[in-house]
């Protein structure tokens, strides 16, 4: 909510099965102001957006339970906004790519590439773009 | 290494081969015995069809012989009669007798007829003075008081027919002919008995003998008027023996051509009995094998030879196509579990290294606060050597797809110098960080090309950040695109540490890395100079590298000419995702 003067704090929903992985972008998120919510799959993922609107969301592939392309496809279905997807996965396998990019995601990086600096780069572009 | 050699060693890369061999040999001499099988019974057909004809023929002479034989046995069984109907016969009556059948005419073949008449033994020996005589050939007429039992073999046919009953045929006698030329002949015998006596046993018989009625034949003449030659259709020579042998001394007929023939060619003989008398007859000819029979003989050899050796060498091809078939399919098997083997490994290990990346990224970049001084090297070596891991398992999974030849490249329409300015930008923190300039260096505004707009993203970003790497703070790296030759070219120069000759050969190796003062590596994705090699040659195109030691390095990409775009047109700029 806005209090006076200071910018609303960008919500970001990060959701990744490896608790590492996990809990490090949540450090550095939150680090540079960023709201933080976690999932550890697609189900989990889902639950909390019925609660809670993110501005962006950090999504893994590779998940138990309900993989990424499983849960953007959910996505599509239900009567949700467009969100700002990033998918952010270690396999860079021109299928995944492809059916990304066709479920809504905005972005596919690979995992082993951004550093955490890189990882708030593109995460402050993907916000600035509309 | 010869042909063998290598046949050999191609064989035992194959299982099962030798079985194969086995089988097609197998087949192939069960195709072979069925053709010598075919073609020796089909010999043996023919063999029995000119054994047929030869029996054929050789009824048909039976039958002439026998029946022209037979004919003057009737003229003999009535001159006998002429005898038994009275006490004596006189000259004239047997002339008219033997006159009225007008042999020379309507069957010729005969020497004469005549009549002895029996002496029997009182004051000298008992014999048989010819007493009538009816000759056809000019024969003089001393033939007249001949006794026929001074001669021994007249008078064995004639006691034989006197004992009989029956007409009997001498053996082969020689007979005085025309002008004084002696030829072989025989004589018909039929004895003649007291009238009204009707012997019926042998002894009965010697002792109402009266004479010998007879006929006398000159060989060649008799044969040769009685065998109808029409009748003979392959074999028109022969030879005719006396007695049940072949025996040359006992030669009494032969046809003109007999000499012509080889020993070979001659039939079995065959052996006629008539009137107590054994001929042996043998055919010639013909001179060659039926030509239809030969022809036939052949192609069955040879095409059953062909037919064995091309079924037995297209089982053998097929059995082995399939078998090397089967192996190339295990070999793709084998290939595919381990590619998959080392993709799912290398992506798992690309998790914990990520995690590695990210707490010490974390910490080198101040999200866990301060960091000494003491601490940022080891910091850093950490971060650096987790890098250069993370590039590792890229390397992997690039060659794992290259090798099972899945890299492949999707090409489109870019502007490869707009390409080279955005690679710039990306790395524009880099250079700044070692205090390096990155030159850009176009002869055009804009560079159209038709490629693998990734690809070749990754192929320039590794080789300009490895001339980053490879060089020291201040110096500078120069990206220059151009086409020349009718090549795109794109040069990636530096002014680092250089790379010596012999090393030239090991750069473009799988995981090559050639150590150095400056192998520290700052982020970067990289692929490997080896993929960079494969991704450029899947353009059909090259990477060559200029380089001497403490020199700094030139690494060249070239493009073929089909890369490039009419350079006129603009085109537009391609959505980067």
């Amino acid at each position: 909510m806005n209090k006076a003067g200071k910018p609303k704090k960008a919500q970001i929903l990060i959701v990744e099965d490896e608790t590492l992985l996990n809990e490090a972008y949540e450090t550095v998120l939150k680090h540079e102001g960023y709201g933080v919510h976690k999932a550890f799959n697609g189900e989990e993922a889902l639950e909390i957006l019925k609660k809670t609107t993110p501005d962006l969301i950090l999504l893994d592939l590779r998940m138990p339970k309900m993989d990424g392309l499983t849960f953007l496809s959910e996505l599509q279905k239900k009567d949700h906004p467009n969100y700002k997807i990033i998918v952010f996965s270690n396999y860079d396998v021109q299928k995944d790519i492809d059916s990304s990019f066709d479920l809504g995601a905005t972005h596919y990086v690979l995992k082993a590439y951004a550093s955490p600096k890189e990882l708030v780069r593109i995460v402050r572009n993907s916000l600035l773009d509309e | 290494m010869n042909a063998f050699s290598l046949y050999k060693r191609h064989i035992k890369t194959i299982p099962g081969a030798k079985s194969y061999i086995l089988v097609a040999v197998a087949v192939l001499l069960l195709g072979l015995a069925v053709t010598f099988f075919s073609w020796y019974v089909d010999r043996q057909r023919t063999l029995e069809n000119k054994s047929a004809q030869v029996n054929e023929q050789a009824s048909a002479i039976r039958d002439d012989v026998v029946n022209r034989l037979n004919i003057y046995e009737q003229i003999l069984h009535g001159a006998s009669g002429l005898f038994d109907a009275s006490d004596s016969v006189t000259g004239e009556e047997w002339k008219k007798y033997i006159q009225q059948y007008d042999v020379n005419k309507t069957y010729p073949g005969i020497n004469g007829f005549g009549f002895a008449e029996y002496v029997p033994a009182g004051q000298g020996p008992e014999n048989a003075p010819i007493i009538y005589s009816e000759s056809y050939l000019n024969i003089p007429t001393t033939a007249i008081g001949f006794d026929i039992l001074s001669d021994p073999g007249r008078r064995a046919a004639a006691e034989k027919a006197r004992d009989s009953g029956e007409v009997i045929i001498s053996e082969g006698l020689v007979l005085a002919g025309n002008r004084q030329t002696f030829q072989p002949g025989f004589i018909m015998y039929a004895a003649v008995y007291g009238k009204d006596s009707r012997p019926k046993t042998p002894e009965e018989r010697r002792v109402n003998l009266r004479g010998y009625v007879f006929a006398g034949y000159r060989a060649a003449n008799f044969f040769s008027q009685a065998i109808n030659k029409t009748n003979l259709t392959a074999y028109s020579d022969l030879q005719i023996f006396d007695g049940m042998s072949t025996d040359k001394n006992k030669l009494l007929y032969q046809t003109n051509n007999f000499n012509k023939y080889d020993q070979n060619m001659l039939s079995q003989p065959f052996t006629i009995n008539s009137f107590g008398r054994d001929w042996t007859f043998r055919f010639a000819g013909p001179i060659e094998n039926n030509q239809a029979d030969t022809q036939r003989s052949n192609m069955i050899l040879i095409g059953g030879v062909t037919l064995s050796c091309a079924i037995a060498g297209f089982l053998f091809l097929i059995m082995l196509t399939r078998a090397r078939a089967i192996v190339y399919l295990k070999q793709d098997e084998a290939q595919q579990a381990k590619d998959d083997l080392l993709s799912l490994a290398s992506h798992q290990l690309r998790t914990p290294a990520t995690a590695v990346k990210q707490y010490l990224g974390m910490i080198l970049e101040g999200y866990t606060g301060k960091v000494n001084k003491k601490q940022l090297p080891s910091l850093q070596k950490a971060y650096s050597s987790n890098e250069r891991q993370l590039d590792t398992i890229n390397q992997i999974l690039y060659v794992a797809k290259a090798d099972a030849g899945r890299l492949s490249i999707n090409r489109n329409n870019f502007d490869i110098n707009f390409l080279i300015k955005d690679i710039a930008n990306d790395l524009s923190d880099t250079f700044e960080e070692n205090d390096q300039t990155l030159k850009i260096d176009q002869s055009r505004k804009k560079l159209k090309i038709f490629a693998d707009e990734a690809s070749l993203r990754m192929v320039v970003e590794n080789l300009v950040s490895n001339a980053s790497k490879y060089s020291n703070p201040g110096s500078a790296v120069t990206v220059k695109t151009g086409i020349k030759n009718q090549q795109i070219y794109i040069t990636i120069s530096d002014e680092g540490v250089g790379i010596a000759e012999e090393d030239y050969g090991k750069l473009f190796k799988k995981f090559s890395r050639i150590d150095n003062d400056l192998s520290l590596q700052v982020g970067g994705s990289g692929i490997g100079l080896y993929i960079d090699k494969v991704l450029i040659e899947l353009h059909g195109g090259n990477i060559e590298v200029d380089s001497k030691l403490g020199h700094g390095s030139t690494f060249t990409i070239y493009l073929p000419s089909g890369s490039a775009i009419n350079l006129t047109d603009g085109g537009k700029k391609n959505d980067p995702l």
